[in-house]
């Protein structure tokens, strides 16, 4: 190797561990987030037009499929009609009863967001089209339709910001198992998460759902991370864990909720 | 116009198409299953072509452009595609001294694993620095990923190769 090529080695180097190790201070804040601002417009154009292409792509070569899944909600629609002319009945009844207990209503604010970039081959984080500018502010907590755990936004732009999804392994979320009530700690690592911090002589039940306990004071209670997959018990361990089998497709989603209040 | 304007309108030339090039990185192939990296083609191109010195400019700037739609320590990209080059040029001046058709899928075998592993080294490392936590090493070796940025990365560069086989740049 020459040693010119070893000098631009170095150098280059050196400035990539400059960048990282500056990586909160003013100059290189103010580039990252003036080069998001200028990526952004182009991000919103692409991330639509590849929407519409896979929409197509997909719609052409799933002909059959979508029939045949076509004749079969139609079906379960009108069971459905059924069960809401049910379910409009017990809402109000419930109304009722929380007005008579004097319970508040779980109420929560949500801004719509399109997700416009992605993070290379990893689900671990991704750009949405909101930013301080609508209202986002970083810590804010993104879901999907369901109530599902997204992820927290992590860096918010003027017009855009990065959401850290609770597959990243920074990511920690004080859950508790749905049925059998056993609490534990969520933990990404960074392509899967674990249901990590369970007492030994507690064990969820496979395939239960994992909730968001609440008392983290970071989520809020009742968003759903996932079901148990497999648990983990061993008689050398302190902790039981359980693999957790996520139930949105993360990079599958298009538009996100943040949660504002 | 004098050497020193072509110059500047090429660095700003390449400054934007790299710039747009990360934009469709994140936005359209990212979310795909088409999963390969562009810059990391590139950068195989001119390693192989021996322009080291364009190899070393991408790797620098298409880092930090990727860098830009993560959620990862700014600049990780950049080091890891920096030290990508630097692993890339050696083998090719010790190894690959002619380019056939198997240095060209050999060097890019080589690029994809190396890319993962520094990934893995740069971002395990500073989550364990930073709160004692490591991904897994399975998520960046045990996927159809691989296979696929492996079978498009190599594909793409027996296609340029091929087009311009009347050039300079022939196998």
């Amino acid at each position: 190797m020459t040693r010119k090529i070893f000098i631009i080695f170095l150098i280059l180097f050196l400035i990539s561990l400059g960048v990282i190790f500056l990586n909160q201070s003013r100059a290189i804040l103010f580039l990252k987030h003036f080069s998001g601002e200028i990526l952004r417009p182009f991000e919103i154009v692409i991330s639509t037009g590849r929407n519409n292409f896979f929409f197509w792509q997909s719609a052409i070569f799933n002909i059959k499929s979508i029939k045949e899944a076509n004749i079969r909600l139609t079906g379960e629609n009108l069971e459905f009609y059924g069960k809401i002319a049910k379910l409009a009945t017990v809402e109000n009844e419930n109304s009722l009863l929380r007005e008579q207990l004097n319970l508040s209503k779980k109420s929560i604010t949500v801004m719509l967001a399109a997700v416009i970039g992605r993070d290379y081959q990893s689900n671990r984080s991704f750009v949405i089209d909101k930013g301080t500018g609508d209202g986002v502010k970083n810590g804010m907590i993104v879901i999907s339709k369901g109530e599902s755990a997204i992820g927290r936004i992590a860096d918010a732009g003027y017009n855009s910001s990065k959401v850290q999804t609770i597959l990243d392994a920074q990511s920690r979320i004080v859950a508790i198992t749905a049925s059998t009530h056993v609490s534990g700690l969520a933990r990404g690592l960074g392509s899967d998460i674990i249901f990590d911090l369970i007492a030994k002589d507690k064990k969820p039940e496979t395939g239960e759902l994992i909730l968001s306990s609440g008392t983290d004071g970071i989520w809020p209670r009742g968003l759903v991370i996932g079901k148990v997959k497999e648990i983990k018990s061993s008689d050398n361990q302190v902790f039981n864990t359980a693999n957790i089998e996520i139930t949105v497709n993360i990079v599958e989603i298009n538009d996100v909720f943040v949660i504002i209040k | 116009m004098s050497d020193d304007y072509k110059k500047l309108i090429y660095f700003f030339t390449a400054l934007l198409f790299l710039f747009f090039l990360s934009v469709f990185q994140a936005s359209f192939l990212n979310p795909s299953y088409w999963g390969f990296n562009v810059f990391l083609i590139l950068i195989l191109f001119f390693v192989m072509v021996k322009q080291y010195n364009k190899a070393f400019f991408i790797a620098l700037i298409g880092g930090l452009f990727s860098d830009l739609s993560r959620f990862s320590y700014f600049g990780a990209s950049a080091m890891a595609l920096i030290f990508l080059v630097l692993i890339l040029i050696t083998a090719r001046q010790k190894i690959f001294f002619t380019l056939t058709s198997g240095s060209v899928l050999l060097l890019s075998v080589m690029a994809i694993v190396f890319y993962r592993l520094l990934q893995w080294v740069i971002n395990g490392g500073a989550a364990i620095l930073s709160h004692g936590a490591f991904e897994s090493f399975s998520f960046y070796f045990w996927s159809s990923g691989i296979l696929t940025e492996l079978i498009v990365t190599s594909a793409s560069l027996f296609i340029i190769f091929k087009v311009t086989e009347n050039m300079k740049y022939r196998i």
